[in-house]
């Protein structure tokens, strides 16, 4: 290392260029066997830095998106050697199509490593380098691939136990933060003209029944929706940065179906903050609330077509939905089971009965997913028909939606 | 006999978002039975047009399933949420695959759909790819209805050549749109039943609604 860097402190700098994703930097400190010394010796995005200092994941700086900060003076006696790996979250490395490494002493770049992804075709995993001791520091670079199942795969190998927590990854509050800022429109600017500690109202008449977001609400404000939707293709929608916020009578909704953690997220408090949601109906995820965060799967509607009054149906559909949730229902005639869904995949059972409806009855409403915090709703329509004076009726009476 | 004459498909596709809340959906409504309460005193219409609507918000789904007049039964028309116009059309692409009757060798099909597309605002989903589906293949006579002064008639003009827009909002210009509607379903059940798919009869627009050259 001594002819890279001259010092015991210096920073790596990780960036990659991916098509699609987030690249992840994590960081194994081994000892003799070849093993970690500990699981807390695995740096990575759900535990930033080692026990003893000498290793810290520090995030985007200087142009690069991840930087590790190395102290090898204040490393663990016992340690031998650092690996530095690349994993991209749910896809291969080779989705890379090019990147950097490089070595940082006070501000100045010492030594860079170029490595590009169509180098390794179906492997999920890269270490990148080596920093080991043999008298000194020395580095190494590997560039090794692996086919596996990236990072889980890495802990395995080196020892651990694979048990990656289901803390939400993707930016930090922060970070959000100040993309949101970047985006906001009209309505942020009525924010901002708002003094703290007064009442806003959204919907007719001060904005649309439809308002763009995203909104960050930095001081203590209460938000009086009367019913409209604020939203955004892309989430975060709705940013809660202080205490005291009060949201009332909102429906908060991302509107394109987002699969990146960030992109799917409604609302984002910052977490700490102390908020009160009234009769918020939300469509997206939520997070920094404590019980409410995880990934929902479920419709937006269910049709259930033309029905023949002297029929009993079934309907059934599958949904994951990451909390526990009452569930009911505004549709008459209309019976939902289960009453109450815990967290995880579910069935949900809809039932229609026979001789509840007369001929050409309109079944509208909702089916209602209720956490502590908020409403979700799933749309139900359909028609029910006397099936002797209606030549259409035909579908099975029990279906799967 | 009646399943056996060539139908002229008509799908009202309307906007249900939170921005139609209050008195443009009652308009709508009242537009919807007093468009039925009209077509069902024109016996070529009652023999010819079949109706079904579909509403649009955060979802889009077929309130009305496409059926006969008589048969046909209003939507509950509830405003909230937001404007999905690419699922409106994605959905009415579907719709029509499945419910209207293709020509064959042993069988005509049905007359070419007529759809009235009615919208106030901006989409908030990604629309184009259905809009340019709908467009190039002109699978039915589309005519698309920018109503009140948010509505993008330019974004509008992507989806069919045919766009009107209706500046005014009183509950009157949307009576006399869905007379015009009206109109335009009775005229077209006569004229396909003597001229065949090509004649598309609608007669020149109300003073309250505007044709966007």
């Amino acid at each position: 290392m001594s002819d890279i860097v001259s010092g015991a402190k210096f920073k790596v700098g990780f960036k990659a260029m991916s098509g699609q994703g987030n690249f992840d930097i994590s960081c194994f400190v081994l000892g003799t066997n070849e093993k970690i010394l500990s699981e807390s010796y695995i740096i990575f995005y759900n535990q930033k830095q080692s026990p003893c200092g000498g290793v810290i994941l520090q995030g985007p700086e200087g142009g690069d998106s991840e930087t590790v900060s190395i102290d090898v003076g204040a490393l663990s006696p016992e340690a031998r050697k650092i690996l530095f790996a690349v994993t991209l979250e749910g896809q291969g490395i080779s989705t890379i199509s090019k990147g950097h490494m490089r070595f940082i002493e006070d501000g100045q770049e010492k030594a860079r490593y170029e490595f590009i992804g169509s180098d390794f075709i179906g492997e999920t995993a890269l270490i990148v380098c080596e920093l080991y001791l043999k008298d000194v520091w020395r580095l190494n670079v590997v560039g090794q691939g692996f086919v596996g199942k990236g990072l889980e795969y890495l802990i395995t190998m080196y020892g651990g136990e694979v048990e990656l927590p289901p803390v939400p990854k993707g930016l930090s509050p922060t970070q959000l933060i100040t993309q949101a800022l970047r985006k906001t429109g009209l309505v942020q600017t009525i924010i901002d003209g708002t003094p703290a500690g007064s009442h806003l109202v959204l919907g007719p008449p001060v904005t649309s029944g439809e308002v763009k977001g995203p909104v960050v609400l930095q001081k203590q404000l209460i938000i009086e929706g009367r019913g409209a939707t604020l939203w955004a293709a892309k989430g975060p929608v709705l940013l809660l940065a202080e205490d005291n916020l009060v949201v009332k009578n909102l429906l908060v909704e991302v509107t394109e179906d987002n699969s990146e953690i960030d992109e799917a997220c409604a609302i984002l408090v910052v977490p700490g903050k102390k908020v009160s949601f009234e009769n918020v109906e939300v469509r997206g995820t939520v997070r920094g609330l404590p019980g409410e965060e995880g990934t929902w799967n479920y419709p937006k509607s269910f049709q259930l077509g033309l029905l023949g009054c002297q029929y009993d149906y079934s309907f059934t559909a599958d949904i994951v939905v990451p909390v526990s949730c009452m569930v009911s229902t505004n549709v008459s005639g209309l019976s939902v089971e289960p009453l109450q869904l815990t967290a995880g995949q579910s069935q949900l059972l809809l039932h229609v009965k026979s001789g509840f409806f007369f001929n050409d009855t309109v079944l509208y409403g909702r089916i209602i997913l209720e956490t502590p915090y908020f409403r979700r709703s799933i749309i139900v329509c359909g028609h029910a028909v006397d099936a002797g004076l209606h030549r259409l009726v035909a579908q099975k009476k029990a279906k799967q939606l | 006999m009646k399943e056996l004459g060539r139908r002229l498909p008509v799908y009202l596709v309307v906007d249900t978002s939170g921005s139609m809340a209050g008195e443009k959906i009652e308009s709508v409504r009242q537009g919807i039975r007093a468009l039925l309460m009209d077509l069902r005193g024109d016996p070529t219409a009652i023999e010819t047009a079949y109706m079904s609507v579909i509403t649009f918000d955060s979802d889009a789904r077929q309130s009305s399933l496409l059926t006969d007049l008589m048969l046909f039964k209003e939507p509950v028309l509830d405003a909230n949420g937001t404007t999905a116009l690419g699922s409106a059309l994605k959905l009415l692409i579907e719709c029509m695959d499945r419910e209207v009757v293709k020509s064959s060798s042993s069988r005509k099909g049905d007359w070419k759909p007529l759809i009235f597309l009615m919208t106030d605002g901006q989409p908030t989903d990604s629309w184009e790819r259905a809009a340019e589906d709908l467009k190039k293949s002109r699978p039915a006579n589309l005519i698309a209805c920018g109503i009140g002064s948010d509505a993008d008639v330019n974004l509008l003009k992507k989806i069919t050549e045919t766009v009107v827009k209706m500046e005014n909002i009183q509950p009157d210009a949307f009576k006399a749109f869905f007379k015009w509607v009206s109109s335009s379903i009775k005229a077209t059940s006569q004229s396909v039943n003597t001229q065949g798919n090509a004649a598309v009869n609608i007669p020149p627009p109300p003073p309250v609604i505007q044709i966007v050259p």
